[in-house]
């Protein structure tokens, strides 16, 4: 798994838990602007690990590792501000800003001339971009304060590594409920 | 009449040492200008005589694939033009570029050799020949022959030279109970000595080829969609001329290198996927200084393999923030 899709995958469960907690009230009236603002943590993990192969000399395909590396991203505050908007009792649109600046590590090690290991970090600033559409299932509602829903939405990852030199991007889709 | 320049400026070695790839120059006026084709396609003729093992047409349809494995670049704006046999000799200046076999056993260490006619102006490669040491057995068996050297992964070197590429140091030697040295592992098909008898895992061409062959003729968005690292290596406050440093993108495991190529300890890696590198720094000690730099320059050796401790960040299409390293000596 690559860093970006890594951080996007964490980063879409916070904004999604994010929505359904929004989602929690009922009889919301409309054409009111409901926004929040929230913190949390952006989970930690790892991100796999890659040698850095040489071509050995031999007649068949083997490997010849130079050292090895493998990489973590550590845990960061994250925070959240969303806006919701409904249209109708039945459709509300929202959107919401997270951002987060997680620590990402990188380890060299086992080198093959003896230099010593390393652990390398670097702070990546994150922003996550979404937009999403809630359908309030009514008829399904469960007791007198839970309302199902579903929804769908697409959201932008953007990441500015140290120096703010590199931007690394992407989007992410999401549907449920 | 532009002043030419003639002369043989690459040559692969089985046993003799040699480095990331990096490109010939030359320099006008104060000015480095890189030597290279400046028209396309690349036309070139093959010598009509064979070796034992290896017929004129068996020659001609190795070379012809190892031309291929540099044409298939998509990165890299190659052609190259089959034109026909020929009686001529390499080396000869007579403005038709030759490849063919040719007997030299004095070069006791040498298989093959590429040699240009360049224009010492503008730095355009006019014609440039290669050829084979006909002194050693060749092959050129799909699957190779372990007695013998294979045509085609040779051959593929010594077009990286006909292109303008210089030998690349990612590699790594051990020397031998006789002396000589020979290679364990490479990251680069232009590393200067050869794998050896029945290997052909030199047909196939590595990140670092492919990287400065781009580099040199780029095709398409590559310079826009690559980026660059470029810093100082120093050791006791003074600049190390003739360190290879290695980028490491742990994202593609890709190796690209270069050398610090200025008494200041100046290096730039360019044609790297966007992203952040792991640099490592080593001496020059898998090959022969000599092959890479002239043997009056000062290059340092006597310093310790190290990683640098930050992250390296290639941006795409430009580069970053210049880095610092700081090795130890040994």
């Amino acid at each position: 798994m690559n860093l970006q899709t890594a951080l996007a995958a964490m980063v879409v469960f916070t904004a999604s838990a994010g929505a359904i907690y929004a989602q929690a009230g009922v009889d919301r009236p409309v054409r009111r602007i409901e926004a929040d603002a929230g913190a949390g943590i952006l989970s930690g993990g790892g991100l796999g690990s890659t040698d850095a192969n040489l071509r050995r000399n031999d007649p068949v395909r083997q490997t010849f590792r130079l050292f090895a590396t493998s990489s973590d991203v550590g845990r960061a505050p994250l925070w959240l501000v969303r806006l919701a908007f409904p249209l109708s009792r039945r459709f509300v649109v929202e959107g919401a800003l997270t951002k987060a600046t997680p620590e990402v590590r990188v380890s060299a090690t086992s080198d093959f001339e003896g230099a010593p290991s390393i652990t390398i970090s670097e702070t990546i600033d994150q922003y996550f971009v979404d937009g999403s559409v809630l359908i309030m299932l009514d008829e399904l509602r469960i007791g007198s304060r839970a309302v199902p829903f579903a929804a769908a939405g697409a959201g932008y990852l953007r990441q500015l590594h140290e120096g703010q030199r590199l931007v690394e991007q992407g989007g992410v889709y999401h549907a449920g409920g | 009449m532009r002043p030419l320049l003639i002369g043989i400026i690459a040559a692969l070695s089985f046993c003799q040492p040699l480095s990331a790839y990096i490109h010939f120059n030359i320099t006008e006026r104060g000015q480095s200008i890189a030597v290279k084709w400046q028209r396309m396609p690349l036309r070139w003729f093959a010598r009509n005589s064979g070796v034992p093992g290896v017929t004129a047409s068996d020659f001609q349809a190795a070379v012809l694939r190892a031309f291929g494995t540099w044409q298939a670049l998509s990165t890299a704006s190659i052609s190259f033009q089959f034109a026909g046999f020929t009686g001529a000799e390499p080396f000869d200046d007579d403005g038709i570029s030759v490849v063919g076999f040719q007997n030299n056993p004095g070069m006791d260490r040498v298989l093959g050799a590429t040699g240009f006619v360049v224009d010492v102006i503008t730095g355009e490669i006019i014609e440039s020949d290669i050829f084979f040491n006909s002194a050693f057995p060749w092959s050129t068996a799909t699957a190779g022959d372990p007695f013998r050297f294979d045509l085609e992964s040779v051959a593929v070197h010594e077009i990286g030279h006909f292109l303008g590429l210089g030998h690349s140091a990612l590699g790594e030697t051990e020397v031998d109970a006789t002396g000589d040295r020979r290679v364990l592992a490479s990251g680069a098909v232009m590393f200067p000595i050869s794998f050896g008898r029945g290997v052909t895992r030199d047909r196939e061409l590595q990140p670092d080829d492919i990287v400065g062959a781009s580099d040199l003729y780029p095709d398409g968005d590559f310079e826009r969609d690559t980026g660059v690292v470029r810093g100082r290596v120093t050791r006791n406050g003074v600049g190390v001329l003739g360190a290879h440093v290695i980028a490491f993108n742990p994202e593609t495991g890709h190796l690209i290198a270069a050398f610090t190529l200025t008494r200041n300890g100046d290096f730039e890696i360019a044609g790297l996927t966007p992203g952040p590198h792991i640099i490592r720094v080593e001496p020059l000690d898998d090959g022969d200084v000599g092959s890479f730099f002239d043997a009056t320059d000062p290059i340092d050796i006597a310093f310790r393999v190290a990683f640098h401790d930050r992250l390296a960040v290639a941006p795409r299409g430009g580069a970053g923030d210049a880095i610092s390293v700081v090795v130890q000596p040994k």
